[in-house]
């Protein structure tokens, strides 16, 4: 093989492996959850009689588990190095060290900003949103339990260009969007329904919705307190405020969504209290609702649909494992990396998406449901093939790195206008245009301008190499035999030179970053 | 810092204090007294007059006695916050509190009253120790031959101490001040020491009034008793300004503002307690890593700054500290405008009073390549923007001490079709400064100038051109008859460059000089090649950096325990262009590391654009890396491809 000798020294991701990481692995109780993940879906496929689905390839999983950790794709090198380690627990020891890498914090902070404030419903300054995407991204670097972020969120008060509270800015401190958003994203509870009257379908009440839009009743903007028109210049929490029943004088007072949770009426701001019974360990759909997000970002759809609305009406594939996923992640003090590892360690992780079958037969996840990349997943990924991973800045100028001005960040906002994190295709005719045409791309694969045409095309690399470094870096792979010959076939007798050389293999990078394949999670 | 430093000082009997240069060790010394030289003769070159109240002129310094308070070798240094260095036998402590009036114990004794003669610098020591916010001060009353003399330094910034500047003091003193084998000297010898004349190294407190003027005016410029930090700017630049100087404006009270909050600071104090002891030390890189937020493996200051979560702060704080300084020189001929820069700019401690007014010798030093004559290039070197600064900052810094990089390296930088910009770092103990000097920009106007013309009147480089028949004048440079130099009456190339360049050197330069404060003091210190981003590399030296600060490598360090940084940014151009169309912030982060020299391959690779293709961002094989990795770096940068096996 070319590569029988490849690269034994990588970048030092996998140097920040933290003694953490290192703990984790010898963690039988993340191994055994893995394996009761299993159980639970072996013994429905079993009961359905199905065929067992084959574990996906060394290549498929690792850039599948690239992709749903970090947002993009492997190095080619470092595909390489996994490829060519033979150690059998590698698969293990690699999902620790990038659950351990700043990656998955990117991953995590763009996720959870995403949730929080929208692209399409953001009509805040970018600083705002960036310094949200900050704030967390600190947060999960550290590997802050989640139920603390989640309360110094929900409590965090001052200008947005400082603080995190986009998340309040962004819905201009309204009480009723803000408990309609607070719910659905941390309780997975859609009580938006409840909020002009009771809900039609499910168990809460027009009071119920209000209750929860009292706690965000005593906030506002300094500048309103100044008599300033001009909103958004940051949250404070004041003495006096009620929310009303719409057409009503009725008052209503805070309450908390469940009746088993304490209110702890007796102290604090009123979102200090909605802050204690939300992330409650007696609040059990706090839990529920960030296991079943982060299933769901990892395995296409969660284990209840929709994620948003996990009441007693949706629809549960397995109830039994979220609630022993959810007690896990409680007694594991809401470690996402914990219950992300136990998840990813599992052999439904592992399992191919080549035999994927929408209707799942009654035995969900029995296969992985190929992911099309997000808005932000697909900019990384042709950010990476582009070279181009730091765009650099005038510190001079003020400018934040990611902020507006970088190409690949405006094409991850145009995408993330029409694109969600919905496992179904929904990327339309913008990303085909984008993908195609647009002259954002044009400089990735063109040959004037690509620099990773003119990487491949370093003297160290051999001419016959340069195709498998091409499928390296936009794919994660070698070509196939077929793709290989189908490939030299179509370029015979433009290798001549290497401008012509270079000619087709621009035509060559246009049609992968233009494939399924590239704009999926296998 | 500073301040601090200043306030204490002024509240002790010494109520000098001056900020410190020189070794790497030495933070603050100040040798209070030496007996009496009233009367005594300043110049060098005059002969000592004898004392009527010193014995001997003489200061003797001890050979090998370690100072009381210098830990052994062997002995590992205990952890300073927790307990202070042990007390000599005979040295005597006394707590001061700072806010006491001066007490008599600092007192020294008077010449009629001094102890018997004794030798070495552990015998007869007074100590007195004072705190004074999170430093704690030391001072030492030394007895020698020629009297007493007091030793004043920091030995401890938050908590811990310092105990290699005893260390530094013993063993360097001597030879610095006096020179190497010279264990004594006079007291006029050390006021003339260009070291210590240039702010390099030691500074002194005279007992006299006398001496005590004559120190005050080479630092304190507004006569409060004490020589602070913004004195000292304006005694570096003393040459560049006709009004002698520039002040640091609003730039150090902003400077230690900013520091105690540098962001990254704060992010690597894990407990925020203020001090990142050695676990944080340890854990720094990794802190570091994390703070990757669009995981491209480098951290731009941006990603690191932006923490702070106002970026734009820095922008507009950048602003308000920026000093805005011209000077314009005037033409001369060349020959006045060389006696006169040497008059009015000076060369620091490189010429000393002998060779100032030694008009061959100084022609001599002028003359490089000892060809009897000044040319372009030599005129060009003493009319350059800033030659005071050139050689009074580009003193050889000792190397030995914590192990910092103050050499005083290069880093070219381009500036798009602006210029190149041509940077030094210079570090003190307790000041960093970031010199750079644009210097290509008029050189690249003036080639254009000469081509221009060249082109108008016909000249190439093996065409003459015949001035006999044609008017003398050119338009705003000179007569053409004045630049043929051979008196042939043919302009050649070299006479039309050679002497519009000459000219135009003389004819006019504005200088533009920004002292711009370091906004995030910690970024900058670990970010050595100052492109703005840490590089593998450089997050590779973190902890080793770190550690560099704790004196002893063994401490913890506060946010104060970093020198001051700051960049002094020089634009120079000439002639009536727009002297203000370079922004002195877009020499200091506008430009982009020079990498020209990269081949197309090595600049695609470095995904990230740092300078350096990690085994990440390269693509081939291992093999093929190991070959391109001279050093075995396992990294990829521009010496690996300069010199590739």
């Amino acid at each position: 093989m070319r590569f029988a000798t490849v690269l034994l020294v990588i970048w030092p991701l996998f140097l920040v492996r933290s003694a953490e990481a290192q703990s984790v692995a010898e963690d039988t109780e993340v191994v055994q959850l893995a394996q009761r993940i299993d159980q639970y879906i072996e013994t429905a496929r079993v009961a359905k009689k199905l065929p067992k689905v084959e574990r996906a390839t060394e290549n498929e999983f690792f850039r599948r588990a690239y992709l749903d950790l970090t947002g993009v794709n492997p190095d080619a090198a470092v595909t390489i190095q996994y490829l060519e380690d033979t150690d059998p627990t590698k698969s293990t020891r690699m999902l620790q060290e990038v659950l351990n890498s700043a990656g998955f914090a990117v991953r995590m902070a763009d996720y959870w900003t995403d949730l929080l404030v929208p692209d399409s419903n953001d009509t805040r300054p970018a600083q705002e949103r960036e310094s949200l995407r900050r704030w967390l991204l600190d947060r999960f670097a550290d590997n802050v339990r989640y139920d603390r972020i989640v309360a110094d969120l929900l409590i965090s008060k001052g200008d947005p260009n400082e603080q995190p509270t986009a998340f309040f800015t962004a819905l201009e401190l309204k009480p009723e969007k803000l408990a309609e958003r607070t719910s659905r994203v941390f309780l997975g509870v859609a009580l938006d329904c409840a909020q002009c009257h009771d809900h039609p379908f499910d168990t809460w009440k027009q009071s119920d919705f209000w209750g929860v839009a009292a706690y965000f009743a005593r906030i506002q903007s300094p500048n309103r307190m100044n008599n300033n028109a001009m909103l958004g210049s940051g949250v404070i929490d004041v003495e006096q405020g009620e929310v009303q029943i719409p057409d009503t004088t009725t008052v209503i007072v805070p309450k908390p969504l469940l009746k088993n949770v304490e209110s702890s009426l007796d102290f604090g701001s009123r979102r200090q209290q909605l802050a204690i019974w939300v992330t409650s360990k007696q609040n059990p759909w706090f839990a529920k609702a960030a296991v079943n997000r982060i299933w769901a970002m990892l395995m296409g759809r969660g284990i209840v649909e929709p994620v948003d609305d996990i009441g007693a009406k949706s629809i549960h594939a397995y109830p039994g494992l979220l609630d022993e996923l959810a007690i896990f992640f409680q007694n594991s003090k809401f470690d996402l990396k914990r219950l992300a590892l136990a998840i990813t360690m599992s052999d439904a992780y592992a399992a191919s998406s080549r035999d994927f079958r929408e209707t799942d037969e009654g035995v969900p996840f029995a296969s992985m449901r190929p992911k099309p990349l997000t808005a932000r997943q697909l900019a990384a990924c042709l950010r990476q093939a582009a070279r181009q991973n730091s765009p650099r800045v005038n510190v001079a100028r003020g400018n934040v790195a990611g902020g507006d001005g970088d190409l690949w960040n405006r094409v991850a906002v145009q995408l993330g206008t029409i694109r969600g994190e919905s496992s179904e295709y929904n990327g339309g005719v913008l990303q085909s245009l984008l993908l195609q045409n647009s002259r954002e791309t044009e400089t990735l694969w063109k040959e004037t301008t690509s620099r990773l045409l003119k990487a491949v095309h370093a003297p160290h690399i051999k001419p016959e190499e340069r195709l498998d470094w091409i499928f390296l870096a936009t794919l994660s792979r070698f070509p196939t035999e077929r793709e290989r010959a189908r490939i030299i076939e179509s370029s015979n007798g433009l290798t001549q030179s290497e401008a012509s050389e270079m000619e087709w293999q621009a035509d060559l990078l246009w049609a992968l970053i233009n494939s399924t394949e590239f704009g999926m999670t296998p | 810092m500073m301040e601090r430093i200043s306030d204490s000082a002024m509240k002790s009997p010494i109520h000098l204090d001056v900020p410190i240069f020189g070794r790497a060790f030495c933070i603050l010394v100040s040798i209070l007294c030496l007996f009496g030289t009233t009367g005594c003769d300043r110049s060098r070159n005059a002969p000592s007059q004898p004392n009527p109240i010193l014995p001997t002129e003489t200061i003797e310094l001890p050979k090998e006695t370690p100072l009381p308070l210098d830990p052994s070798p062997n002995e590992p240094i205990e952890s300073t916050r927790e307990t202070s260095v042990q007390n000599p036998p005979d040295v005597e402590v006394a707590k001061i509190n700072p806010d006491a009036e001066p007490t008599d114990e600092l007192t020294l004794p008077r010449t009629d009253e001094r102890a018997p003669v004794e030798k070495g610098w552990d015998e007869k020591v007074v100590m007195q120790e004072e705190e004074a916010g999170r430093a704690t001060w030391r001072r030492y009353a030394l007895q020698f031959e020629s009297g007493p003399m007091l030793v004043e330094f920091r030995t401890s910034i938050g908590g811990f101490s310092l105990p290699k500047i005893e260390q530094e003091i013993r063993s360097q003193f001597g030879k610095e001040v006096f020179g190497e084998g010279k264990e004594s000297g006079l007291w006029v010898d050390l006021l003339e020491h260009p070291r210590i004349k240039s702010g390099m190294y030691l500074n002194l407190k005279g007992e006299t009034s006398e001496q005590q003027s004559q120190l005050l005016q080479l630092y304190d410029r507004n006569r409060d008793g004490v020589a602070d930090s913004r004195e000292l700017i304006a005694f570096l630049t003393r040459g560049l300004s006709e009004r002698g100087g520039f002040v640091l404006d609003e730039a150090s009270r902003y400077r230690d503002e900013n520091r105690d909050r540098s962001p990254l600071f704060v992010r690597l104090d894990l407990n925020r307690d203020g001090i990142l002891d050695k676990q944080e030390i340890k854990k720094a890189a990794e802190r570091i890593r994390t703070m990757d937020s669009n995981a491209d493996f480098v951290l731009s200051a941006n990603e690191i700054r932006s923490l702070d979560l106002d970026p734009d702060r820095y922008v507009r704080q950048r602003q308000v500290s920026a000093a805005n300084l011209a000077v314009s020189v005037p033409r001369q001929n060349s020959k006045d405008f060389v006696r006169d820069a040497i008059a009015k700019y000076g060369f620091g401690g490189e010429i000393d009073q002998a060779s100032w007014s030694g008009e061959n010798l100084l022609f001599a030093k002028l003359d490089k390549n000892q060809n009897q004559s000044l040319d372009r290039n030599e005129l060009k070197e003493i009319s350059n923007a800033a030659p005071h600064l050139l050689f009074n900052l580009n003193f050889d810094i000792p190397q030995k001490g914590r192990g910092t990089d103050s050499e005083s390296s290069v880093h070219p930088q381009v500036l798009g079709e602006k210029g190149k910009v041509e940077s030094q770092l210079i570090e003190f103990p307790s000041l960093r400064i970031k010199y750079r000097l644009v210097d290509e920009v008029a050189n690249q106007r003036m080639e254009s100038r000469v081509k221009g013309l060249a082109d108008q009147l016909g000249i190439t480089e093996k065409t003459d051109l015949s001035i006999r028949n044609l008017p003398n004048q050119l338009p705003n440079m000179a007569s053409l008859s004045s630049l043929d130099e051979n008196s042939d009456e043919k302009l050649s190339w070299n006479e039309l460059e050679g002497g519009i360049f000459a000219r135009a050197t003389l004819t006019s330069a504005i200088i533009r000089v920004r002292l711009i404060d370091v906004p995030d003091s910690w970024f900058t210190w670990l970010d050595r090649n100052w492109d703005g981003v840490l590089s593998e590399i450089e997050l590779r030296e973190v902890e080793s950096r770190l550690l560099d600060l704790s004196t002893d490598r063994d401490s913890d360090l506060a946010p104060e325990s970093l020198p001051v940084q700051l960049e002094m940014v020089i634009v120079r151009q000439y002639g009536d262009e727009d002297p203000f169309g370079l922004e002195a912030s877009e020499v200091a982060y506008g430009g982009t590391t020079l990498n020209e020299a990269f081949p197309d391959w090595f600049s695609s690779m470095d995904s990230n654009g740092d300078g350096i293709v990690t085994s990440r961002e390269f693509l081939g094989s291992s093999e093929s890396f190991r070959r391109l990795d001279r050093d075995n770096n396992l990294l990829l940068d521009s010496q690996d491809l300069m010199f590739p096996r």
